[in-house]
């Protein structure tokens, strides 16, 4: 599954339109917050350096590509670019009112 | 990060020719691809990445060293080709020996610290395998695609396979197969003889849902060229052999050009 466009819904909400017309929105805070690269999680235990509420709401995402065929690189406003969401990993994040109330646990988002 | 971009900014592709094995002829396929490539209009680069047994510059007669400009690295020109090796800078029969970690850094400063400038594309001579300089190249090259480069004995289609598994976990799309040494045509009664096995790679291109790109034929003229560093392409361009690197060449931009419009997403928030 890929995306086909990407759209800034308002400053907080990105809103991604995937091949299948689902239209998938994302807070970009949660985002970052689900940042996967090595400087996020620590690579033995595991645990989650950058933990929910640390980050100040003014860090915002600056520019979003597509890497390779296969992810997005998000640039964020305090300079945080090394994580890659791949576009299986960014599907499971989505918080539209269809995706949250699974078991993904992604809390709802309604722009 | 942002170095690594700069350097390759300029170029709109990255082309990975790959095999499963070595011996099926990928380095001339790719320095022949490179030139039907070129031969189209297009700026083209080709990097041998082969760095245990360089053969790029053996067999496009290069004898230049790369000159260093600054931090960077010129690649050498010849038949319109921008060209990088490790054979220009390693004598021809001094063995290269790297340990895996230092792999990955001179095929970085491959990558990142030569002056390519404007290409539509840069060929990657892969070395042969699915080993250590493979992943890494996958992996730090922002790649566009990749050819795999096999022979239609079924040994080389079985290591056909393991490369293409390798390009789907690093999730670089593989545009098709180009079966190598496909046929021989007989100069006496013209005939096309499967000197190998028929139509090994038109099945296991079909079993694994890629195009066969091209079959290029076994060429007495192919061997002679690449030994003498006439690319079969420069000194025989009517050739069977020429006209299939013709299609390869067509059927690698087209395939490429379809990929980037689907699938290049930006977003300035």
């Amino acid at each position: 599954m890929k995306p086909v466009s990407l759209k800034k819904i308002d400053p907080r909400t990105l809103g991604v339109e995937w091949e299948d017309a689902h239209q998938g929105v994302y807070d970009t805070t949660f985002l970052r917050e689900h940042c996967t690269c090595a400087a996020c999680v620590d690579e033995w235990t595991g645990e989650r350096k950058v933990k929910t509420g640390m980050l100040p709401a003014t860090v915002l995402p600056v520019t979003i590509d597509s890497v390779g065929n296969y992810g997005l690189q998000i640039r964020f406003s305090d300079g945080h670019a090394t994580g890659i969401y791949t576009y299986d990993y960014l599907r499971s994040l989505c918080q539209c009112p269809g995706c949250h109330s699974r078991e993904s646990g992604n809390p709802l988002l309604i722009p | 990060m942002m170095q690594k971009t700069d350097a390759l900014k300029e170029v709109r592709h990255i082309l990975a020719v790959a095999s499963g094995k070595g011996g099926v002829g990928k380095s001339t396929v790719a320095a022949n691809l490179a030139l039907a490539l070129a031969k189209t209009g297009a700026q083209v680069g080709l990097l041998d990445c082969d760095i245990y047994g360089p053969s790029i510059p053996m067999m496009l007669a290069i004898t230049e060293r790369p000159t260093v400009i600054g931090e960077k690295v010129v690649p050498v020109e010849k038949w319109g080709l921008k060209i990088l090796s490790m054979g220009m800078l390693a004598t021809e029969d001094t063995p290269v020996i790297w340990r895996g970690p230092m792999v990955a850094g001179i095929l970085q400063q491959f990558l990142f610290q030569v002056a390519w400038g404007r290409l539509d594309y840069l060929v990657m001579d892969l070395p042969p395998g699915t080993g250590d300089a493979q992943l890494t190249l996958s992996q730090i090259a922002p790649l566009s695609g990749a050819v795999i480069v096999t022979t239609p004995q079924d040994v080389a289609l079985l290591d056909a396979r393991r490369g293409l598994k390798m390009f789907q976990q690093v999730n670089v799309p593989v545009l098709g197969l180009v079966e190598n040494m496909s046929y021989f045509v007989c100069d006496q009664c013209q005939k096309k003889h499967a000197i190998f096995k028929s139509k090994g790679a038109f099945r296991v291109a079909k079993e694994l849902n890629l195009p066969l790109l091209a079959e290029i034929p076994i060429d007495p003229d192919v061997a002679e060229g690449g030994d003498s560093g006439n690319p079969i392409f420069i000194s025989h361009p009517e050739s069977e052999a020429a006209l299939a690197y013709e299609k390869l060449a067509r059927a690698v931009t087209t395939s490429l050009e379809k990929n980037v419009s689907e699938e290049s997403l930006h977003l300035k928030w």
